[in-house]
């Protein structure tokens, strides 16, 4: 747990506004509000070593009006964090959940946001191709993976 | 000359439904673009609808060629959320049963894999191999591809009586194989020249675009799930990561390779050392965790496989994630084919192990 203690240390001398747990073993989990942002993201890069995405995913909660996003990081370069998937989670309004696309800072995050984008109709700002991926080109329903949009049947 | 854009797709390139754009000046790839989604089924949709125990078949149904390892981490997902123990002879089985998966997996990659490059004798020897394995697996677990074997808390059912000695014979014949495969494949001066050099993923390449699995151990990385944040009894067994540092798909080649005789390793020593006891623990067949997120991972065939579920405490999941190593892996596509010989897109493609249904879930 060395490593997980240095980095939630690390991040709350330079964010003290993030929300930092260590839920179990391995895991650092992280809220922060919006404009952090890419800031916190680039630190969480270039200072602590998490260079790729491992999930972006958004969840939503129709009843507190937020859909909150979340993404996994892992590391490659740095063997000794390499167990370790740090979360950085956001909450954004539900009506109008945008926030600015982090593909600049980790390349590995484009498929996931676009992926998260149909789902979840959170609007990337500034990602480079936020046309849909894997549901049919003329869907015109709500985004999926919304609460308000129910499965017929079930 | 002007360019010209190919559909590649969606009507089976190689392995199932996806769509690959690309654009050509030649027989130079200038633009490569994956259009995956043709066979998206809504999985994580469907997973809020049912109750944690039914959701095991669902979730192991975009993976077929490899079903153990794409349910392995939402197991361990539940069992985390819930509080749930495992009693060790589950362990050793469910490594046991995910290594043989493994091992399915990969000689089902190198069958397709002999077949893009026109090797037809390829194409049949894994496929005919395969089936010492699946015949295992049918018998401990019932069927050929499907099992739902594995259950939070432990797996299905026990072993079947003479389990051990079949499973030795299996593998026993497997290296056999495996040496008749290198002589007439992986040193075959058409296979070298047709992937040496080819598709080359650079180290830094590799960990910007986030890839997993062999493609990133082709590339030199050595990060494998099993050994990073070792799972079950992965940490009482003695098996190597192989990497190969050339980035090409003779790298990927070898590193699958390489990964069934360590699987091979995995499966002898499991065999051995499975202890007597209970294969299940016992616990209430509807389960109700309590209120939290979990992310779990483990390494399938094809790179990590990890879970996000969040509960309510309900008896369904509230919002269940996929991160599965395929979707992980479809950025390398447009980077490794832009630039690349035409003909040389079906080595790129197959060296990448792409299973769609597992993409678009």
């Amino acid at each position: 747990m060395v490593a997980e203690g240095e980095i939630q240390k690390h991040i709350a001398a330079e964010f003290p506004e993030a929300k930092i747990e260590l839920p179990t073993a391995n895991r650092v989990s992280l809220v922060s509000p919006l404009h952090y942002f890419p800031e916190l993201a680039i630190f969480l890069r270039d200072a602590e070593g998490f260079d790729h995405v491992t999930s972006v995913t958004g969840i939503d909660y129709p009843e507190r009006g937020l859909v909150s996003v979340t993404y996994h990081l892992s590391s490659y370069s740095r063997p000794p964090i390499r167990r370790i998937v740090l979360s950085v989670s956001v909450d954004l309004p539900r009506q109008d959940a945008k926030m600015l696309s982090l593909v600049s800072v980790w390349p590995s995050a484009e498929y996931h946001e676009r992926e998260t984008h149909e789902m979840l109709g959170v609007m990337f700002q500034d990602h480079p191709n936020l046309n849909l991926l894997l549901l049919p080109e003329d869907w015109t329903d709500l985004p999926p993976l919304r609460k308000d949009f129910k499965l017929r049947g079930r | 000359m002007s360019e010209v854009t190919l559909n590649i797709g969606p009507q089976h390139p190689g392995s199932g439904h996806f769509r690959l754009v690309v654009s050509v000046d030649g027989d130079t790839i200038t633009k490569a673009t994956p259009d995956p989604g043709y066979v998206h089924r809504g999985v994580e949709k469907q997973a809020e609808y049912r109750e944690y125990l039914q959701n095991i078949p669902l979730l192991e149904r975009p993976v077929i060629s490899d079903s153990n390892g794409s349910v392995y981490a939402y197991v361990l997902a539940v069992e985390r959320l819930a509080g749930l123990t495992v009693p060790e002879r589950a362990q050793y089985i469910r490594v046991l049963m995910a290594e043989l998966n493994r091992i399915m997996s990969h000689l089902y990659w190198l069958a397709i894999f002999g077949i893009f490059l026109g090797h037809s004798t390829m194409f049949m020897w894994p496929f005919g191999d395969r089936e010492a394995v699946i015949d295992l697996a049918q018998r401990a677990m019932g069927t050929r591809l499907t099992y739902s074997y594995f259950v939070p808390g432990g797996v299905r059912n026990d072993l079947p009586d003479g389990f051990k000695d079949q499973a030795i014979r299996a593998i026993e014949f497997l290296e056999k194989r495996l040496i008749e495969y290198n002589a007439i494949f992986m040193k075959n001066p058409v296979f070298l020249q047709r992937t040496r050099g080819v598709g080359i993923l650079r180290t830094d390449d590799a960990i910007k675009l986030g890839v997993v699995g062999p493609t990133l151990r082709g590339s030199g990385i050595d990060a494998d799930a099993r050994k990073d944040e070792p799972y079950d009894v992965y940490d009482k067994l003695e098996f190597d990561i192989p990497t190969f540092p050339n980035g090409d798909c003779y790298s990927r080649s070898l590193v699958r390779l390489e990964e069934i005789k360590q699987s091979i390793r995995i499966v002898r020593q499991v065999l051995e050392a499975m202890p007597p006891g209970a294969f299940r623990a016992r616990n209430p067949s509807v389960l109700k965790p309590p209120r939290g997120s979990v992310y779990t991972r483990t390494e399938a065939a094809r790179g990590t496989y990890a879970y996000f579920i969040t509960s309510k405490g309900d008896k369904t999941p509230y919002r269940l994630k996929i991160s599965s190593p395929s979707f992980r892996n479809l950025p390398a596509f447009e980077f490794l084919m832009r630039g690349s010989h035409l003909a040389d897109m079906p080595t790129i493609y197959w060296s990448l192990d792409y299973w769609p249904l597992e993409a678009d879930r």
